[in-house]
């Protein structure tokens, strides 16, 4: 049952990104882009992860695209991109990556999955009350000072983007 | 129970999927976009492994990524509104003033 699940969805993922990659309309992309998000997200719950599924559908599919469809409608798309490359090279490039993806299954195939497991277990975060707690308990804790550099850097970002998009002082 | 190795094999069929999206387009909007399919397919390996492992550590380096991701994006779309402004195009290929 789970494996048809997990079939579905990842049949799903890789089609929406396939769009992703091949439409001529931007609009389309950032739709098929919501799509992967959505369908990453039950992928998320299935393993068990329903904090980073949740996460994954407000800041992705809720405000990353939002960011997107706001750039999109400010761009005048007809005559700002040709977005064409010859066919030599798109082979070239398509060729390079199937090659990559040959190099990764041979390493995937090499590797030995035989870490030794964690105190985490299913049963274990229902007796300590939850995923969200016991994740924000870890993230408070051994993880605060890497919480704080990312905080840092969103700040760091935002300032970054107003002053980068603000129009220069008129002559 | 899924096997660890259906998630590795999808997340690298994203993660390729992603790069081949970023070098065969020149819309610097879709090349954001690939980028985001790549984190996404980082995101999968990160949470499935961490899951696997009954340990908590990858799915929180997950919603770092997460963060990193809308930094990334807000400062990236600031650039390309500043490039934009001053060439009319959103072409990366024309984004050649500091090329010889």
């Amino acid at each position: 049952m789970k494996q048809v699940v997990f079939f579905i969805l990842s049949i799903i993922s890789i089609f929406s990104a396939l769009m992703v990659i091949s439409r001529k309309n931007v609009v389309h992309s950032a739709l098929s882009l919501v799509l992967l998000f959505f369908s990453t997200s039950g992928l998320f719950v299935l393993i068990g992860a329903e904090l980073v599924a949740a996460l994954q559908i407000f800041l992705y599919a809720g405000a990353i695209i939002v960011i997107y469809l706001f750039v999109i409608m400010m761009i005048d798309l007809r005559k700002g991109t040709t977005d064409d490359i010859g066919t030599m090279p798109k082979m070239f490039i398509v060729g390079a990556g199937v090659l990559f993806f040959a190099e990764i299954i041979y390493l995937l195939s090499k590797a030995n999955y035989s870490g030794i497991k964690d105190i985490y277990s299913g049963e274990k975060i229902k007796e300590l009350g939850g995923m969200t707690g016991v994740l924000a308990k870890i993230m408070y804790t051994k993880y605060l000072y890497p919480f704080e550099i990312v905080s840092l850097i969103l700040l760091i970002a935002m300032i970054g983007a107003i002053v980068l998009a603000k129009r220069a002082d008129k002559k | 129970m899924i096997p660890l190795y259906y998630y590795t094999i999808l997340s690298a069929v994203l993660f390729v999927i992603g790069l081949i999206g970023f070098l065969i387009r020149r819309n610097i909007i879709l090349l954001f976009m690939s980028i985001e399919v790549m984190l996404n397919a980082v995101n999968i390996n990160l949470v499935s492994f961490s899951s696997y492992y009954d340990s908590l550590d990858g799915q929180i380096l997950s919603i770092f990524v997460m963060a990193i991701a809308a930094a990334e994006a807000a400062v990236g779309f600031g650039i390309l509104i500043a490039f934009y402004r001053n060439k009319n195009v959103i072409d990366s290929d024309k984004a050649d003033l500091m090329k010889w």
